[in-house]
């Protein structure tokens, strides 16, 4: 399952948590321009079909809020919402992934009232031949 | 009598042990060496392409600062481990390059850093364009399979 597949059914799954809702406002990919603030930026760090029948996506993840608190909120349900130590579903039709986290960039105050910080979940999934 | 006492004395095979130990991770030095180039070598293709590059792409060569900074220290016994460092930095090439940037101005640590996770600038998003942990990625299966093969 490759990133273009899998990355909009992980986003449903954010949006869909109120707590995470609560603090972002969009999801967008990370490119250079204006950031807006509560906002999500996402990179597709690597995509390698590389090891047996699996599929392994780096992603980073960087929030910025208004407020130190919003950041640690919205790090906490990413934590939890894609931080597991089995293997579970994701999307409609359910794909099954695996998911754990791989590094972060502390919060910082980025600029006057935005904080920012960085984190990297690798994402694994079956190839695509394999998971019909 | 109402005990025994067994005692088995380890010295012997421990020491044995550990210069078995020892000679296989001395043989392991010029493979995990090979693994080190293999790792530069593919860093280095990925920055010596003319920027600058599109956003989650490896940056762009402009000054060369970044490319020339890259670099390796040979494979070393340290403990009960092998070890190579790749990447900014590192080697005699990589501190070269390092002196060269710092002298025209450019700290290729932040550069390098800036670039591999992304960062802010006055309002302004500057995407990854990751070179470190893509290249780890891609050749992970294939190290993998170089140690163990042995070859």
């Amino acid at each position: 399952m490759r990133a273009d597949d899998l990355l909009p059914a992980v986003f449903d799954l954010l949006e869909g948590d109120a707590a995470f809702n609560a603090v972002v406002a969009q999801i967008w990919e990370d490119t250079e321009r204006e950031y807006a603030v509560p906002s999500m930026a996402y990179s597709i760090l690597f995509e390698v079909p590389h090891v047996e029948i699996h599929h392994r996506i780096g992603v980073q993840f960087t929030p910025f809020t208004r407020s130190r608190d919003d950041l640690i909120t919205l790090l906490g349900r990413l934590y939890t919402l894609l931080h597991r130590e089995v293997e579970w579903t994701v999307g409609s039709p359910a794909q099954a992934i695996q998911s754990r986290f791989v590094d972060r960039v502390v919060p910082v105050a980025v600029e006057d009232g935005v904080w920012s910080a960085s984190v990297e979940y690798e994402l694994i999934t079956l190839r695509q031949r394999y998971a019909a | 009598m109402t005990r025994s006492r067994v005692e088995v004395r380890t010295e012997g095979l421990k020491a044995m042990a550990e210069s078995a130990a020892d000679e296989a991770l001395r043989d392991s030095v010029p493979l995990v060496d090979e693994v080190g180039r293999k790792i530069e070598d593919r860093i280095r293709r990925k920055l010596d392409r003319p920027g600058p590059s599109p956003p989650g792409q490896p940056p762009g060569r402009e000054e060369g600062h970044l490319l020339r900074s890259i670099g390796r220290e040979r494979a070393k016994k340290f403990r009960l481990t092998v070890v190579t460092i790749v990447g900014v930095g590192a080697g005699p090439e990589g501190r070269r390059g390092v002196e060269r940037a710092k002298a025209a101005g450019v700290n290729v640590y932040e550069y390098a850093d800036l670039h591999e996770k992304g960062g802010t600038r006055q309002g302004h998003r500057i995407p990854p364009r990751p070179f470190v942990r893509t290249t780890i990625a891609e050749v992970e299966g294939e190290v993998t399979r170089m140690l163990e093969r042995g070859q």
